[in-house]
C-alpha cells in the first residue's frame, strides 16, 4: 500500500512511501512519546492524533510538525491539493483585517490574498500559486484559527 | 552582609509569563509572599500559579488591564504589598507608574521616576551621556545644508559615512558612502539622490551624516546601583542575533569583546561611572552599536530588568532580581561592589535563546494549545518558561514562549550544551522558532563566535540549508509514524485529504496508543 504525506497546513505534498513494515515502535508516556526507527535512525518524538483521523502531530527538535496520510500516490488521490482545487488556510491565529482579493478574480504566485493582525503585527498571506479565486471563506473583522479555511483557489483554465 | 533598613513582606509581580514566574521563584526563596495580577482573559496565565495571592484586574485590551495604572495601584492598596516589581515591558519604564507605586504606600523595586524620565527621552539621554563622556556615534547634529558641509562633516568622522534622511525610515532616502578615492564624486551624487528620495518620499529633503559601521555589534553593559552612588557594571552581553530588531540571542561575555579586551575594559569602567554620577538605583542596562574593530558608541539606556539576564545571572553567580529587591529595601553598596559581600566576577560562558511562537524564517505568528512539553533539562541547562500542557497561547500578548540558556566553561561548552538543549525541546501543537536554533547552533559562524547584527540576512541560505536537511532527515520517520498511528484507527475511519472524519472516529483509542501504554508498563522502549 502505497501513502502520501501532506503538510495539514498547506496542504503541501511532502513524502510519498510504501507502508511501514515493524520499523515503528512505540514506547512511553500515555501514548504521547515515541520512538520511530527507520533503518539506522532512532528518535524520539512527542505525538498526537488531530482532530481529523488522519491527521497526526509531532514535536520534533524542528519544533511542532503536523501532517496528513492519505492512501494512495501522490499523483492520483492526494492530488487535490496540487491539481485542480487548492485550499489556502491560515498559518496562524488572529483577526482578518482586510481582503484583497474577489471571488472569480484570477490571482498570481505570491500576490497578497488578504492581512490577517496577529501578536500585534500585521501579516500578509499570499497566494501560494496562479489561479482563479473561487471562493473567500472570511470577512474582515472575523477571527480565524490555526488552520482555518482562508480561500479555496480553482486551476484558472481558461474558459473557465 | 550589611543590615538593610527594612525587609518586604509582599511583593505585587506586576506583569505576566516567564518573567513574572521568575521573580516569583526568587521572592519564594527569600521569603517574600507574592500578588499575581491578571487579566480575564489571561486566567490561565503559569505565572499564576507561582503566587501566593492573585488579583483580577478585570476583561478588557491591555490599556485597560496590565497598562491600567489606578486599577494596579487600587490592587497594591487592596493586597497591602508593600512593594512592586514592573519586570520588562507593561510598565517597567513609565515614570508615572513609579509614582503611583509610591503613592499607593509600596516600594517600587527599579529606579527613581527621574532616572526612567531621563533615559526615556532618547535625545536627553544621549545629552547626558555624552556630557559624562560616553561616546556616541559620530553624525552631524542636524541636517547639512549643501555638499561643502556634508564634505566637512564626512572627512571629520571619517569614511565610511551614511547618509539618513531626518524623516525618514525602512531604509528611505539612505545611502552608504565608502571612502577611497572617489568618495568625494560619489558623496556629491549619493547626497544629491538621498536628498530627492526623501523629499519624495517624507516631504522633508533634510539628510544626516552618520558614521557608518560595516558590521555592527549589539553589545550592551548590565549595571546595578544603590542610588546613593553605590554599584557599578555587572558585566557585557552582546545580543547581534537580531530579526526585526528584536533580540533571538544574547550571550555573555560578548564575543566581539572577548577579541578586544581594552575595549571591554573602557566600557565597562564607562557603565560603572554612569551609575556612580546618576546614582542610578537599581538594575538597567546601557546599549551600545559597536564596530568590528571594537570601537562603541551609546546607543540608550534601559530602566530595567532585560529579558536576557539569565546569562549575566550564569557568569556572575548572582540573582539580579533578589539584587534588585535588596537595593529596593534600602541596602548599600560600595563603589565597585556588587553582592555586598564580595565583588563579582564573570565565570565561563552563557548563551540565551528565545523560543517564540513564530516561524523560523519568516516570523510569521503561531498560536494553538500546547499538547505536551517536554523541557530540556541535564547539566547547566536552565528554562525560563512560559507555557505547560494545556496552555493555550494567546496572540494577544508577547510571543515568547519560553528561553533556553546555558552555561558553558568557555563559549564551545555553552554552544554544544545550547544545541544539546535545542534537540531535547519538545513543543508539541503550537508552531515555533526551535528549528531556527536548531541551524544557529550547528552554523560555522555562530559557532566561531563571527557574527554582527547583518549574520542573519547575510547567513539565511545556510541556516536554511541546515534546516532543510534536518527536515529531510525526519520526514521519512514521521511519515512512518503518522502512518502507523493513522492506520491503527478503527477499519473506515482513513479518509482523503480535505474531508472531515465522523466524531466517533476521533474517539476510537488507536491500538498504537493502547500498545504504547503497555509497553510503558513492561518497562519497554
Amino acid at each position: 500500500m502505497k501513502y502520501t504525506i501532506l503538510s495539514s497546513e498547506t496542504d503541501e505534498k511532502l513524502f510519498e512511501c510504501e507502508s511501514a513494515k515493524g520499523d515503528v515502535r512505540v514506547a512511553i508516556e500515555g501514548g504521547l512519546c515515541a520512538v520511530a526507527s527507520g533503518e539506522a535512525s532512532r528518535e524520539m518524538f512527542l505525538f498526537a492524533r488531530g482532530a481529523r483521523a488522519d491527521a497526526v502531530t509531532f514535536a520534533t527538535a524542528l519544533g511542532s510538525i503536523s501532517l496528513v496520510v492519505t492512501r494512495g500516490g501522490g499523483d492520483d488521490e492526494s492530488g487535490a491539493g496540487r491539481r485542480g482545487h487548492r485550499s489556502v488556510k491560515s498559518s496562524m491565529p488572529g483577526k482578518i483585517l482586510r481582503i484583497h482579493c474577489k471571488e472569480g478574480e484570477p490571482v498570481e504566485a505570491g500576490q497578497p490574498l488578504l492581512t490577517i493582525e496577529a501578536m500585534k503585527m500585521e501579516n500578509e498571506i499570499r497566494s501560494p500559486g496562479a489561479g482563479v479565486v473561487e471562493k473567500i471563506a472570511v470577512e474582515a473583522g472575523q477571527k480565524v484559527e490555526t488552520g482555518g479555511l482562508l480561500v479555496t483557489l480553482g486551476a484558472g483554465e481558461p474558459g473557465e | 552582609m550589611r543590615t538593610s533598613t527594612r525587609r518586604f513582606k509582599k511583593l505585587l509581580i506586576a506583569n505576566r509569563g516567564e518573567i513574572a514566574v521568575r521573580i516569583a521563584r526568587t521572592c519564594r526563596n527569600l521569603g517574600i509572599r507574592t500578588i499575581g495580577i491578571y487579566s480575564e482573559q489571561d486566567r490561565r496565565s503559569l505565572h499564576l500559579d507561582f503566587c501566593d495571592e492573585v488579583v483580577s484586574l478585570g476583561e478588557g485590551p491591555l490599556s485597560e488591564t496590565y497598562l491600567n495604572i489606578p486599577k494596579i495601584a487600587e490592587a497594591i492598596g487592596r493586597s497591602r504589598a508593600d512593594a512592586v516589581h514592573p519586570g520588562y515591558g507593561f510598565l517597567s519604564e513609565r515614570a508615572a507608574f513609579a509614582r503611583a507605586v509610591t503613592g499607593a504606600g509600596a516600594v517600587f523595586v527599579g529606579p527613581s521616576p527621574e532616572s526612567i524620565e531621563a533615559m526615556g527621552d532618547k535625545i536627553e539621554a544621549k545629552r547626558r551621556m555624552a556630557a559624562m563622556g560616553v561616546p556616541l556615534l559620530p553624525g552631524t547634529e542636524g541636517g547639512v545644508k549643501d555638499f561643502s558641509e556634508a564634505k566637512k562633516a564626512a572627512a571629520k568622522i571619517g569614511y565610511p559615512v551614511l547618509l539618513k534622511a531626518a524623516a525618514g525610515g525602512g531604509g528611505k532616502g539612505m545611502r552608504i558612502v565608502r571612502g577611497g578615492k572617489n568618495s568625494e564624486k560619489e558623496l556629491a551624487a549619493s547626497l544629491e539622490s538621498a536628498s530627492r528620495e526623501a523629499k519624495n518620499y517624507f516631504g522633508d529633503g533634510t539628510v544626516y551624516v552618520e558614521k557608518f559601521l560595516e558590521n555592527p555589534h549589539h553589545v550592551e553593559v548590565q549595571v546595578l546601583g544603590d542610588g546613593h552612588g553605590g554599584g557599578g557594571h555587572v558585566f557585557d552581553r552582546e545580543c547581534s542575533i537580531q530579526r526585526r530588531h528584536q533580540k533571538l540571542v544574547e550571550e555573555s561575555p560578548a564575543p566581539l569583546l572577548m577579541k578586544h579586551p581594552k575595549a571591554k575594559e573602557r566600557v565597562l569602567e564607562v557603565a560603572t561611572q554612569v551609575v556612580e554620577r546618576m546614582k542610578y538605583a537599581s538594575a538597567g542596562t546601557l546599549e551600545f552599536l559597536a564596530g568590528d574593530g571594537g570601537g562603541f558608541y551609546f546607543l540608550e539606556m534601559n530602566t530595567r530588568l532585560q529579558v536576557e539576564h539569565p546569562v549575566t545571572e550564569w557568569v556572575t553567580g548572582l540573582d539580579l532580581v533578589e539584587r534588585q529587591i535588596r537595593v529596593a529595601e534600602g541596602e548599600r553598596l560600595k563603589s565597585g561592589e556588587l553582592t555586598g559581600a564580595k565583588k563579582a566576577g564573570q565565570r565561563g560562558h552563557s548563551i540565551e535563546a528565545r523560543v517564540y511562537a513564530e516561524t523560523p524564517f519568516e516570523y510569521l505568528p503561531c498560536g494553538g494549545k500546547v499538547k505536551a512539553l517536554r523541557l530540556p533539562c541535564g547539566p547547566f541547562v536552565r528554562v525560563d518558561s512560559a507555557i505547560y500542557p494545556g496552555y493555550e497561547v494567546l496572540t494577544d500578548y508577547d510571543p515568547t514562549l519560553l528561553k533556553l540558556s546555558v552555561w558553558g566553561a568557555d563559549r564551545a561548552q555553552a554552544v554544544a550544551r545550547l544545541r544539546s538543549a535545542v534537540d531535547e525541546l519538545r513543543i508539541l501543537g503550537v508552531g515555533s522558532n526551535q528549528g531556527f536554533f536548531f541551524a544557529l547552533t550547528r552554523e560555522k559562524d555562530f559557532i566561531e563566535g563571527n557574527y554582527g547584527t547583518p549574520y542573519i540576512d547575510r547567513r539565511m541560505k545556510d541556516l536554511k540549508a541546515i534546516h532543510g536537511a534536518e527536515m529531510a532527515r525526519l520526514l521519512p520517520l514521521l511519515a512512518h509514524g503518522a502512518i502507523e498511528a493513522v492506520r491503527a484507527r478503527p477499519a473506515g475511519t482513513l479518509v482523503k485529504a480535505g474531508e472531515k472524519a465522523g466524531e466517533k472516529a476521533g474517539e476510537a483509542r488507536s491500538a498504537w496508543e493502547s500498545s504504547a501504554r503497555a509497553a510503558a508498563l513492561r518497562g519497554e522502549r
